[in-house]
């Protein structure tokens, strides 16, 4: 078959991308479904609390495997200040914060927490674009495809802010609208550089690397369709995590020997479901008078995700190059 | 050099697009609050929240009323609050334009910012009244409806809504 992209890709057959693709779209399609079309369906609630759970915090603790991975962990200890001192800081900061400064503190540093995490999304989505594109062998994004995700992602996130965090308690309280009509503006930008740089796709002839761009672009769209959280946020936010537990299936489960295999993914099981437990129960409102600390260092926990997924997967730093390309053949 | 990460993020073209595409839209929308706020900041209660993005443009969030008509808003219950999505001035005259139904007619209705209570009285024609607030740090109106009552109750159609207050036009000016 050929399209108007010219001849579907060898990447057609990449299972990598086709997961990618089965992880986004079925957290999206799961949960629309159950908000709007089948409400009291229990398969649908079932499936839902289910992607919920790996979605969420299982992705966030998978990517403790980068600390239990002999060859991960040695690309860490090149830089301690930021893999393992930070760390430690961040989650005794955030714990002391959250445990002794005011409502008005907490409600802030959440919102920032909320930024960081949408952000975070949006790094992925470049990524994923990235990805894309050495896997069908075309150019790298340039810079009006990379600008157009990330404006989207800057969209997202203003478009988030009045939805999902405790705004009304802190300075931008009585700035709702200005952030809103912000959102709108933002991403609608990133609409118009999402068309003017279609050209340049059409030019590279991968429908693959179209569908991750335009996908990267039209992420945080259910943010401007629906009004309830679930539909707005937790779409593309499990979305999200599901991608990233397939980047993890690929970074645990290449170029080792059977057993080796085996035993690296029963450990990035375990790390995963095990880590999401913990940042389940941290989450919760059972520890008494340590509940706003331990909920600080849960945050903390997170944003760690955050800082070393910024780093392990920089494709253009030599270290973390070497290592993803032992795992992602295509790289 | 290698630059720590954070500090790199500013020699990337691609963040410099997106910032400058955030600051024209924060110029863009910091320029047109000041325009809507001194000629008449909530033109009509018409707008439709239908659909998020009227939502996210709307100004103004609805609790206790009914949907929007043509001419503007019934209120739906004993009170129907207008959420501002912006800061309200310091001291700013508050004129309505609407009218009541059935018994509400000719009686007092309390709006409320925050402590600051005054009663309006509206007729079963339009009416448009001014109220001053004063030094008040929240931004919910509230109107407290006296005698809530369907139209239906009276005898005079199926709706069951419970109306009182039919708001057409509220508008905030501030007083300098």
């Amino acid at each position: 078959m050929v399209s108007r992209f010219g001849e579907l890709e060898k990447a057609n057959g990449n299972p990598f991308l086709w997961a990618l693709l089965i992880a986004t779209a079925i957290p999206v399609l799961v949960i629309l479904a159950i908000q709007h079309v089948f409400p009291s369906s229990d398969g649908f609630q079932a499936l839902f609390v289910a992607i919920l759970f790996l979605g969420s915090g299982a992705h966030v603790a998978s990517s403790s495997f980068f600390y239990w991975d002999p060859d991960a962990r040695s690309m860490l200890s090149q830089s301690p200040t930021r893999y393992f001192v930070a760390p430690i800081v961040i989650i005794v900061t955030l714990s002391a914060l959250f445990a002794f400064g005011s409502s008005e503190v907490r409600a802030s540093l959440t919102v920032l927490y909320f930024i960081w995490q949408t952000h975070h999304y949006t790094r992925q989505n470049l990524g994923i674009l990235s990805f894309a594109s050495r896997a069908t062998q075309t150019a790298p994004p340039s810079v009006l495809e990379q600008s157009a995700v990330l404006t989207a992602g800057v969209g997202g996130v203003l478009g988030m802010i009045t939805l999902q965090t405790p705004y009304a308690s802190t300075v931008l309280d009585g700035y709702a609208w200005e952030i809103n009509a912000m959102a709108v503006l933002v991403y609608g930008a990133a609409g118009v550089l999402l068309l003017v740089s279609i050209p340049n796709q059409l030019k590279e002839r991968s429908i693959w690397r179209f569908l991750f761009f335009v996908l990267g672009v039209v992420f945080y769209l259910p943010t401007f369709l629906f009004k309830d959280v679930i539909s707005a946020i937790l779409t593309y936010a499990i979305a999200h995590g599901i991608q990233y537990l397939v980047f993890m299936f690929y970074v645990a489960g290449r170029n080792h020997s059977t057993a080796s295999l085996q035993r690296r993914l029963v450990t990035l099981s375990i790390l995963t479901l095990g880590g999401a437990a913990l940042l389940e129960f941290m989450q919760r409102s059972i520890w008494g008078s340590l509940n706003e600390a331990i909920f600080g260092a849960y945050l903390a926990l997170v944003i760690t995700h955050f800082i070393v997924d910024a780093g392990v997967w920089r494709l253009r730093e030599a270290t973390p190059r070497a290592y993803m390309r032992e795992r992602f053949r295509f790289l | 050099m290698q630059l720590p990460y954070f500090l790199s993020s500013f020699r990337s073209t691609t963040n410099w697009v997106a910032f400058a595409v955030t600051c024209v839209a924060a110029l863009i929308v910091w320029l047109r609050p000041e325009v809507v706020l001194h000629e008449n900041y909530f033109l009509s209660l018409s707008t439709t929240q239908n659909s998020r993005l009227s939502e996210l443009l709307d100004p103004v969030t609805y609790a206790g009323f009914s949907s929007a008509e043509s001419w503007g808003r019934w209120s739906d219950g004993r009170v129907a609050r207008i959420l501002t999505k912006v800061r309200l001035p310091v001291v700013f005259d508050l004129e309505m334009t609407g009218q009541a139904f059935g018994p509400n007619a000719g009686v007092p209705i309390a709006v409320c910012v925050g402590d600051q209570c005054h009663d309006v009285v509206f007729g079963k024609a339009p009416t448009t009244l001014v109220r001053r607030f004063e030094e008040v740090d929240v931004r919910e109106i509230a109107f407290h409806i006296p005698h809530p009552t369907s139209p239906n109750s009276l005898g005079q159609n199926a709706d069951t809504r419970l109306l009182g207050l039919g708001l057409r036009g509220l508008k905030i000016e501030e007083v300098p």
